[in-house]
């Protein structure tokens, strides 16, 4: 636990033990099964998603997300877990749930109609659709003053067959009007008719897996859920909200026997990299963001992170505040997919770059197939791609709203798979020597250091202020070090009593073949003592070294070595 | 351990954990039970090998957090509208309430706009170092000082003096190999 000495208590030290001991927290319980289902139908149109295939395109949409798990109202499971919960109930069920209401409960004496519009329709049997659906709104005696405004908050689209819904378009969700009745939004209003651009895959209810339909005649049924109210004359804010939920009647549809649409992204597993290679060339690109290599291993082992570090410049004339994510990464080999991207941490990385900046982005992924996340890639060569999207954002950091993304790609890099898992849980863990930690647990650590298949030695002199750490690789595999820190610390045989230094490299990577070795060292001249300036005599020196080696962090130590300080 | 069972251990034995950091943040119990599912879904649409309970905990709390800010974000864009509907989730940003209940220290949080509560929340409640919340909110170590300054002086007319910013631990955490 941190200790912070001569400072007042800081009121909100227990403030999360608290929450987590709270009523609130004591009455929760995590919706275990719902988030298996969901996230189960995420990865399952994970491929679809990361291209951005499935998107809502329009004004009026909702931007508060309905709560998903909130009593009665909430998400609807289906039999099969994995399949929309909108496969569970019949067409003439999903319209039986259509109305309008206001906080009076009454209708005001609207009426909302929801229409798919025909000359949008993209269908194919399997991969992507696209379609608009439109919703207006009208009094039954239409002699009302003012202007209808409202926004759509949910829209699900669902393919029937036989009378049977047989597939839902994957991310859309019918929300009831109890629910909607519920949910707080937080759009801009727009003027009738409100329409929505969707896109994306259907999901199959048979398998709750992206569809592939049988060739034929199916019926789209699409119900969209809005919220609404009547604006005064000149102006923008409408009166009285009401909430309606409208289905709109069958639209045929005729899915032609081989129609389908190559899966979304240049990163999708399968997919060839040409896409990538037009994303990486500024002369078929106009990004104004270009990404780069700083550091790109050439040797990793197979089923291992692979780790990279990347830099996106400013490439235009105009400063430029965007934000992104952690790169994706693939492998390529004979110019397909073949590998990644792996799991990545859904973060959001804001950039602020003049012209000509540039900023480093980290990048990785676990060295598996794609096609099934699991199987180590065979051992050989490789070519390793990275891809980047941004959106770019304005001066009040919100997204822009007439940009569009950006992306960027960055490769090839060759790399060499190897079929050997070089360090597994032989490398220490993580150690961070500081003022107190004692000479037994360093010369512990030293001691695992030693059993890795990494040999250290460290050399120290104070009194010429150098400090070096020599890393061999004993092992029979090619290693990669990521250099992050090196320590000293001084010890007086019980504890570390003053710090040397603390050296930050400027990270590249180093690939060290069998029996190689690199060395890393740095000078100092004026140790600190942990509690006043060090008095003469004899310490030891520990050298810590903060390392990432094979995509797994460590701290390699090695000491101690003896060291005399003459002056204090 | 495959993922379901992992999902389940980190649900049994942090899934209160979970809610707590995600109750800080939002203020709202129906609102952190929301954040903490979405975080979960995040993390486990995403991830499926070398997962243990602890290292998905990590990632779930940061999707915790990236999910506020995002969430923040965009209502921050539309936070010039009116809204079709009077009623709205976001904590109340009157500091009276916390003045009724001077060591309500969620009351207090709740008077905070999005971004300095959670900058306050990562420094004060996790005790993060200032360039350690920079980095998980994505911002400049200067921003989150700003983020600090503001959030701590709101904080302190209602809890009291704070730790100095420019403290620096002591000690720290070590990991076991």
């Amino acid at each position: 636990m941190t200790e912070h000495h001569d400072q007042p208590r800081n009121p909100l030290s227990d403030a999360l033990s608290a929450a987590e001991h709270s009523a609130a927290a004591r009455a929760y319980e995590v919706p275990v099964e719902l988030v298996r289902t969901r996230a189960r139908r995420r990865r399952a149109g994970r491929t679809a998603a990361a291209a951005g295939a499935l998107a809502l395109v329009v004004a009026g949409v909702a931007v508060a997300v309905p709560r998903l798990a909130d009593g009665d109202g909430g998400l609807r499971l289906a039999a099969d877990a994995d399949a929309p919960a909108q496969c569970s109930v019949s067409p003439a069920q999903i319209r039986a749930g259509d109305g309008v209401v206001g906080a009076d409960g009454g209708d005001g004496g609207w009426v909302v109609e929801t229409r798919v519009v025909p000359g949008t329709l993209q269908p194919a049997r399997q991969g992507r659709w696209a379609m608009a659906v439109s919703t207006s709104a009208d009094m039954q005696a239409a002699d009302y003053v003012g202007t209808p405004l409202g926004g759509s908050i949910a829209t699900s689209v669902v393919l029937v067959r036989d009378g049977a819904v047989v597939a839902v378009l994957d991310g859309s969700y019918d929300m009831s009007l109890e629910e909607a009745r519920s949910v707080a939004v937080d759009m801009q209003p727009q003027p009738f008719p409100l329409d929505v651009d969707l896109a994306g895959t259907f999901v199959s209810c048979e398998t709750g897996e992206d569809a592939v339909l049988d060739a034929g005649t199916y019926e789209l049924v699409a119900t969209s859920t809005i919220r609404f109210g009547l604006a005064a004359r000149g102006s923008d804010v409408p009166g009285d909200s009401y909430d309606a939920r409208s289905t709109s009647e069958p639209l045929q549809v005729v899915v032609p026997a081989g129609s389908s649409t190559p899966l979304a992204g240049p990163t999708t597993c399968g997919a060839t990299d040409d896409e990538l290679r037009d994303l990486a060339d500024p002369q078929t690109n106009p990004a104004p963001l270009l990404l780069s290599a700083r550091s790109v291993p050439r040797t990793a082992a197979s089923g291992k992170n692979l780790s990279l570090q990347l830099a996106v410049t400013n490439d235009g004339p105009a400063h430029i505040d965007a934000r992104t994510g952690y790169p994706e990464v693939v492998l390529v080999r004979e110019g397909v997919v073949v590998g990644g991207p792996g799991p990545i941490e859904a973060i959001g990385i804001d950039l602020s770059l003049d012209p000509g900046a540039s900023t480093p982005l980290d990048a990785g992924t676990l060295l598996l197939s794609c096609t099934d996340d699991t199987t180590p890639l065979e051992p050989g060569d490789y070519e390793i791609w990275a891809l980047s999207t941004f959106t770019p954002l304005g001066p009040d950091g919100a997204r822009e709203t007439d940009a569009d993304d950006w992306s960027a790609a960055a490769g090839p890099w060759p790399l060499q798979v190897t079929g050997d898992a070089v360090v597994d849980d032989q490398m220490p863990g993580l150690l961070e020597m500081t003022c107190g930690t004692s000479a037994d647990e360093l010369a512990q650590w030293a001691a695992i250091t030693q059993e890795s298949p990494l040999a250290v030695e460290a050399t120290a002199a104070p009194a010429d202020g150098a400090l070096s750490v020599t890393v061999t690789n004993s092992g029979d595999v090619p290693v990669t070090l990521l250099p992050d820190h090196l320590s000293a610390g001084l010890s007086d045989g019980e504890q570390v009593v003053g710090m040397g230094l603390t050296a930050m490299y400027d990270a590249t990577t180093t690939t060290l073949q069998p029996g190689e070795s690199t060395t890393f060292s740095t000078t100092y001249s004026d140790p600190e003592g942990c509690d006043g300036p060090l008095s003469t005599g004899t310490y030891d020196t520990w050298a810590a070294l903060g390392v990432t080696v094979d995509g797994t962090p460590s701290t390699l130590v090695a000491g101690p070595v003896p060291v005399e300080l003459a002056t204090p | 351990m495959g993922d379901d069972d992992v999902l389940a251990t980190l649900a049994r034995e942090r899934g209160r954990a979970l809610f707590g950091y995600a109750y800080l943040l939002t203020g709202q119990a129906h609102a952190a039970e929301d954040l903490v599912q979405e975080a979960l879904v995040r993390t486990f649409a995403r991830r499926r090998v070398g997962f243990t309970p602890d290292s998905a905990e990590a990632y779930v709390r940061r999707a915790i957090l990236s999910t506020f800010l995002d969430d923040a974000r965009r209502r921050q864009r539309w936070s010039g509208v009116r809204h079709l509907l009077g009623r709205h989730d976001e904590p109340a940003r009157d500091p009276a309430p916390a003045v009724g209940a001077v060591l309500d220290v969620r009351a207090a949080l709740a008077t905070l706009a999005p971004q300095e509560r959670a900058a306050a929340v990562l420094r004060w409640c996790e005790d993060l170092t200032v360039p350690e919340v920079a980095a998980r909110m994505g911002l400049a170590v200067g921003t989150v000082k700003r983020y600090l300054s503001t959030a701590g002086h709101k904080l302190e007319a209602l809890l009291g003096p704070l730790p100095d910013d420019e403290t620096v631990p002591l000690t720290s955490g070590r990991t076991r190999p």
